[in-house]
């Protein structure tokens, strides 16, 4: 089954490319790395899937549905909880999301918190940018959702904790569900992942299973870093 | 997906936050003024009346602002990231962010009346209170018309306020959507922002003022004149009242087309063009 068809997407702004005649398929079930330098475009491709970016050209299906509003129902994306006031508990964001989204999973947030280290009467502005980027993660995965989608999600992370995280997500996602995890580092979520979809010049250059890429190349990385020797 | 209910009652939620921390700290100062004045000046007396013409002002004040805050929660959550990935139709979320806020609206204004109600009593009570006879006399006869009179104005109020938020929320966002995707960068993509926006304003301001003012035409004109009068000595009446007119009904009804038309084009610009801010 298909977690999402993308058909021909271009997406301008001003006088601006920033996706262009962009063609991907993702199969259900798989943890995908979408990789490219800064400015590629990984993060308007899933803003442009989530709903969140508009005026685009071209098909997107999630799930089989392509209506902007009702594909949200089988998405779960990070954010960076720019609604909530830094004088709000961690429970206040949980009480939002309970209400707003009928996947939620109580125990599942619980769950996640404590393996996070979080407790939920702690206030978003004391909370440091790796803890509050651990909230985001914890509350992704507490959604039954059918497609997560995760941009640059370890940026403030410890290395310690990135790695054990990176492991507990298997056991968070729901075996269907898939993954698309966008990153410009490889090197910690290379072992998981199924498949990598390059982004470069606003487009997908590769798409490529990570087993076949492993049999061919010493990893991931040097594949990947590979398409940027020689520039600067 | 999620309906307009839960949505509605999401947004209630985090709205009615700022609502009741502002009417806090709204409450506790206008106490303390007139607290002050009353003790101060005594309650009878006409320099009392000095803490009523802040805590009035204060309200006033108030009121203004919070309008101007509600309209701005309103493009706040429309431009958020963190409520575009809602679940929810953009017709639901759309009427439900409009509401939300009228209703916030409506508890701050009643929230205000009483507080003023509050403020008023010890002056009220403190003076002499007299209203004459002859007054009470000829104020019975107009009480049915005075109840129809303030129910029109409650409800093209209401309907106004509507309006307005959805006003703002068009002008605001078609020029942002238009400077988005417009063929131009930097300075001259700002400009055309501003021209747009100068010329939306202008456009439907032209549609609100005609009925609004057709609206305060008819008031001043058909004779809705009522007036309170306090001081020091209680509270008097004057009035002169020839009832409501067939045709504020129509200018109602216009009124409700032009919310109808307004939201309609907010919902197109919204859905087609709108972006959940990064």
């Amino acid at each position: 089954m298909k977690a999402l068809e993308i058909k021909d997407l271009s997406y301008h702004k001003n006088l601006k490319t920033i996706l262009e005649r962009v063609n991907l398929t993702l199969e259900a079930g798989k943890i995908v790395a979408l990789v490219g330098a800064n400015g590629a475009g990984k993060t308007s491709l899933m803003r442009v899937i989530a709903g969140l970016a508009k005026q685009y050209k071209g098909g997107v299906e999630v799930c089989g549905e392509a209506d902007e509003d009702r594909r949200k129902q089988y998405i779960a994306m990070t954010d960076s909880l720019s609604a909530f006031r830094d004088s709000r508990k961690i429970k206040d964001v949980a009480d939002f999301y309970r209400l707003v989204y009928p996947d939620f999973d109580d125990k599942q947030f619980a769950d996640i918190l404590e393996f996070m280290n979080l407790n939920e009467d702690e206030r978003l502005g004391s909370l440091s940018k790796g803890m509050k980027e651990k909230l985001i993660i914890a509350l992704v995965f507490s959604r039954k959702a059918k497609l997560y989608l995760l941009d640059e999600p370890f940026s403030g992370v410890d290395a310690m904790s990135r790695k054990k995280i990176i492991k507990s997500m298997l056991l968070w996602k729901p075996e269907e569900a898939t993954l698309v995890i966008s990153d410009h580092v490889l090197d910690e979520i290379a072992p998981v992942i199924d498949e990598v979809v390059l982004i470069k010049k606003h487009s997908v250059l590769e798409q490529r299973s990570a087993e076949e890429i492993r049999a061919e190349h010493e990893s991931i990385e040097e594949w990947y870093e590979g398409f940027y020797e020689g520039e600067e | 997906m999620i309906g307009f209910k839960q949505t509605f009652a999401a947004m209630f939620k985090e709205k009615s936050r700022t609502t009741w921390l502002s009417l806090g700290i709204e409450a506790v100062f206008i106490l303390l003024v007139s607290l002050y004045f009353d003790i101060r000046y005594g309650f009878g007396s006409d320099s009392a009346g000095v803490g009523i013409g802040i805590s009035a002002m204060v309200i006033f004040c108030m009121c203004i602002w919070y309008q101007i805050d509600v309209i701005m929660a309103a493009y706040r959550i429309n431009r958020s990231q963190t409520w575009r990935q809602v679940p929810v139709t953009a017709g639901n979320f759309l009427t439900a962010n409009v509401l939300t806020g009228l209703v916030t609206a409506v508890i701050f204004a009643l929230a205000n009346l009483l507080i003023f109600v509050i403020v008023l009593l010890p002056f009220i009570f403190g003076g002499e209170m007299r209203i004459d006879s002859q007054a009470v006399a000829t104020f019975q006869p107009y009480v049915s018309s005075i109840i129809s009179w303030g129910l029109y104005m409650a409800l093209f109020a209401l309907v106004s306020f509507i309006s307005g938020i959805c006003f703002w929320l068009l002008i605001t966002e078609s020029a942002s959507v238009l400077g988005d995707f417009l063929p131009l960068k930097g300075r001259t993509s700002k400009f055309a922002k501003a021209v747009i926006l100068l010329a939306l304003l202008a456009l439907l301001s032209w549609g609100s003022s005609s009925i609004l003012g057709a609206v305060i035409r008819m008031v001043s004109n058909f004779g809705f004149d009522f007036n309170f009068v306090i001081d020091n000595t209680g509270l008097h009446t004057s009035h002169t009242d020839l009832g409501l007119p067939v045709i504020s009904w129509l200018y109602m009804l216009a009124q409700i087309v032009y919310v109808a038309v307004l939201w309609a084009a907010e919902y197109f610009v919204f859905k087609k063009g709108v972006e959940a801010k990064k």
